[in-house]
């Protein structure tokens, strides 16, 4: 080769060198393609913009449900392994959960982190309060023998409605309140509220269901109470909202502190007359005999709630300090999912749940432990103020509000 | 072949055929399976009723989140590639959002497409307003008062406060009101919303100077101090418990918005056009994401979950909360202006203020896509908007003409 042959043969290497860099840069630059009329940019290098999924594969990243295989590839044509796939579903649950939430367009993105910043409404008289619920507008608080409404905006208090007898559990259904009551052992009685009348003593709507209802649920039709009774030997009863007809149903029932409907079963926290022989229970509504009955969910579970898909099991009483989660649907229902024992947990009683969150009342040690429903993973403990005494909660899908029995009084968490 | 074996051959053929149209319509009809005690029938003919994810199938169908692989397959052994379950998760995700929307619940469809459409109130030269969950809240600087508008009906609520001098912006945290005095130094005030209409109370009288933006972190509230020019800017907490305050201003230029995303504080500087991630410990700078055309006075950034999104001039900037922060995009048209000031999310879109073209611009927040834009009027100069997850709030001030109102789009 001569020196001509040389320069040729370099200049020939040296276009041929470019010509591969151009193509090389081309093939590995981020692509550019449209979606929704928009120019949409995506950092992966594999993508391209004739992609039929490539506005799909866009918005997956946009939205944080995928950060692709590395971070100039997502490989699409990869296949999806079951363990890819859990993080594709739980990451778009996740999403949609926390956009979809009602905190989201509120922009409420931040947890309270001290018993400073709750603000409470304050009430006069015993310091009595025991439950709470909210009715998609206002909240509704049973306390010793009166109900008091409160403006979930403002925490107002609006209105207070009285009976004779020790209220308990309230629900807000078919367009009512419903108060249960207990008066020694004597049969327990529910009351009923019409939020649009003018407030005063409230109405008898049934006056002999089993003693002592301390919770109550509805299913639709029927309100169910549980009753606990100081001899042992409770009871559940059925009123038919429209009829008023009730039953009470008492075998395989010993010492029943809360009831819930999941949309599907009927299930009771039994606390037992010993601790080994309560348990969570589930119930035939058609006829209130027992159909399961689960004892691995802590001693003497005194306090239900329904996440959607699992059933949180408070236990305070007996010794038990223990919260459970309990698969309530599909064909794992009764499964165990999670015990949580000691730790930050201090007398767990009252839950509630904003449709992300689950808040449980630790009586006890005076704060309140938050729990991500998805996985179940702590989101922290706060405390609610010393010796505040947090009983009872609900959620109005933006705040919860607690009831502080020592304080006598609710706060916005 | 004789006549009677050439007819018995014809039956046989016959016969033989109708065996395998018969197999053939079974093979390829569409499978009517049993799902929640309801007939269910899909069009797949690949799906037998016996196969166990039959039910999710028809449910995945019913949604639109999947339409099979053909129009009468759905392939149900194939493996996944990962382009389709983008497709999956992300019309999974999008009808989620769609379904669980309050406007949903109401049946509001629809998007407003005529000014003529959108509620207006009159209130006086409003600046940025906010949301309690029940009732809209905006600040009449001028006046130095609070209004209170009712949601429901749009109209004014007896309830105005007053005593809140150059009352700029605003925030619901911890059962209160508390809206920013953008003065210098600047203020902070508190309203009780249920003790009626009176004067605010100033709990703060020595925030850094021109507080133009304000967000909460569970304890502190945080203001972005504009400053009043380059270099003089800072950001303040506010410790709502114990009333103690502290300013940082080290790494700060001119900020021109907050917002907290339940880790870290994401300030707009608007002097150093760049968003930074600050710890809300200690008001550090952690990270610096470079912007360009802030606007430096007032940028008003919102968070969806998952990005922030910042107003700035001629684009609106999409930036990911992951570590570390990544750009995700650059938006442009789609009624953006030269001027573009706040930023507001309803749980499925995003709405931004352009405050000289008077117009708004929505933008689906999963996608970044362009969902429309509506020009609310001449000189309107559009400031604050906020969402009740219903409806968006916009605060519109025409100083030429009726003056200030809130519009319901």
């Amino acid at each position: 080769m001569n020196k001509y042959q040389r320069i040729k043969h370099r200049v020939v290497m040296l276009i041929g060198a470019i010509v591969v860099l151009i193509f090389v840069s081309h093939v590995m630059r981020a692509d550019t393609g449209t979606c929704g009329g928009a120019s949409t940019t995506l950092p992966f290098t594999d993508v391209p913009s004739g992609n039929i999924f490539f506005c799909a594969i866009a918005e997956a990243y946009f939205s944080g449900l995928t950060n692709g295989t590395s971070p100039t590839t997502y490989s699409p044509s990869d296949t999806v392994s079951r363990e890819q796939m859990a993080a594709f579903v739980s990451r778009t649950q996740d999403s949609a959960l926390k956009r979809g939430n009602r905190r989201a367009a509120l922009g409420q993105w931040w947890t309270p982190t001290s018993a400073g910043v709750l603000r409470s409404t304050a009430f006069a008289g015993p310091n009595t309060s025991y439950d709470i619920v909210c009715d998609g507008d206002d909240l509704w608080i049973s306390r010793g023998t009166e109900v008091k409404r409160v403006d979930a905006s403002d925490g107002k208090i609006l209105q207070t409605w009285t009976a004779p007898t020790f209220l308990t559990a309230i629900i807000a259904a078919a367009g009512r309140i419903f108060v249960a009551s207990t008066s020694g052992t004597s049969p327990g009685k529910i009351y009923v509220i019409n939020p649009e009348a003018a407030p005063g003593p409230m109405t008898v709507f049934e006056d002999d269901i089993g003693a002592a209802p301390l919770q109550i649920t509805f299913d639709g039709t029927n309100l169910w109470t549980a009753n606990f009774t100081s001899t042992g030997v409770g009871s559940i009863s059925r009123i038919d909202v429209a009829t008023g007809i009730d039953s009470t149903f008492s075998a395989g029932l010993e010492r029943p502190y809360d009831i819930l409907w999941d949309g599907a079963s009927l299930w009771v926290a039994d606390g037992g007359n010993i601790a080994d022989t309560g348990g969570l229970k589930r119930i035939d509504p058609a006829n209130g005999s027992v159909l399961n009955h689960y004892t691995d969910v802590g001693s003497s579970p005194a306090r239900l709630l329904f996440d959607g898909a699992n059933i949180w099991v408070a236990s305070r009483i007996n010794g038990g300090n223990g919260l459970a989660v309990v698969r309530a649907v599909g064909g794992l229902r009764g499964t165990v999912l999670k015990l949580f024992s000691g730790g930050n947990l201090n007398g767990p009683v009252g839950m509630a749940f904003d449709g992300e969150r689950v808040l449980v009342c630790n009586y006890d040690g005076n704060t309140v432990s938050l729990f991500k429903a998805a996985d179940l993973t702590p989101l922290g403990t706060i405390s609610t103020g010393l010796n505040s005494g947090p009983w009872a909660a609900c959620s109005d899908g933006v705040n919860f509000w607690i009831i502080r029995i020592n304080n006598n009084d609710i706060v916005r968490f | 072949m004789n006549h009677g074996r050439q007819i018995k051959h014809r039956a046989l053929l016959l016969v033989a055929a109708a065996v395998v149209l018969t197999m053939a319509s079974r093979w390829i009809q569409a499978e009517t399976g049993t799902c929640g005690g309801l007939a269910t029938t899909l069009p797949f003919t690949d799906v037998s009723t016996s196969n166990i994810f039959f039910c999710s199938i028809a449910q995945a169908y019913f949604s639109g989140l999947t339409n099979g692989t053909t129009a009468t397959t759905y392939s149900p052994t194939q493996s996944v590639p990962r382009e389709q379950m983008a497709a999956f998760i992300t019309r999974t995700q999008d009808s989620a959002l769609r379904r669980g929307s309050r406007r949903a619940a109401a049946g509001m469809w629809a998007t407003p497409q005529h000014v003529g459409l959108v509620n207006t109130t009159n209130i006086g030269v409003g600046a940025f307003n906010c949301f309690d969950g029940t009732d809209v809240w905006v600040p009449i600087s001028a006046t130095g008062q609070v209004i209170r508008v009712l949601t429901s009906a749009g109209g004014l609520t007896p309830d105005i406060w007053t005593g809140a001098t150059s009352a700029h912006n605003t925030i619901f945290a911890g059962g209160f009101i508390f809206v920013t005095g953008r003065e210098t130094p600047g203020k902070i005030y508190k309203i009780n919303p249920s003790s009626g209409g009176s004067t605010v109370q100033t709990v703060e009288n020595n925030v850094g100077a021109q507080p133009v933006s304000i967000t909460y972190d569970g304890l502190n509230l945080w203001t972005a101090n504009n400053g009043g020019g380059p270099g003089l800017g800072s950001i303040t907490s506010y410790n709502i418990v114990t009333g103690l305050e502290s300013t940082f201003d080290i790494g700060f230029n001119q900020p021109a918005g907050i917002v907290f995303d339940g880790t870290h504080l994401w300030v707009v500087d608007g002097g150093d056009d760049a968003l930074y991630r600050v710890n809300p410990a200690n008001g550090a700078i952690l990270e610096t994401i470079d912007m360009d055309n802030i606007i430096s006075d007032v940028a008003i950034p919102v968070f969806d979950g998952s990005n922030v999104w910042v107003p700035v001039s001629h684009a609106l900037k999409v930036v990911s909360t992951s570590t570390p922060a990544r750009l995700l995009g650059t938006l442009t048209g789609n009624g953006l202006g030269s001027n573009n000031l706040a930023a507001a999310f309803d749980g499925e879109r995003i709405m931004v203020t352009n405050n000289s073209g008077s117009t708004v611009s929505l933008w689906k927040a999963s996608s970044l896509t362009p969902l429309g834009n509506l020009n609310l009027g001449v000189d309107l100069f559009l400031r604050g908007v906020c969402s009740d997850g219903l409806y968006f709030w916009i605060v519109a001030n025409n100083l030429a003409g009726p003056g200030g109102f809130i519009m319901r789009f």
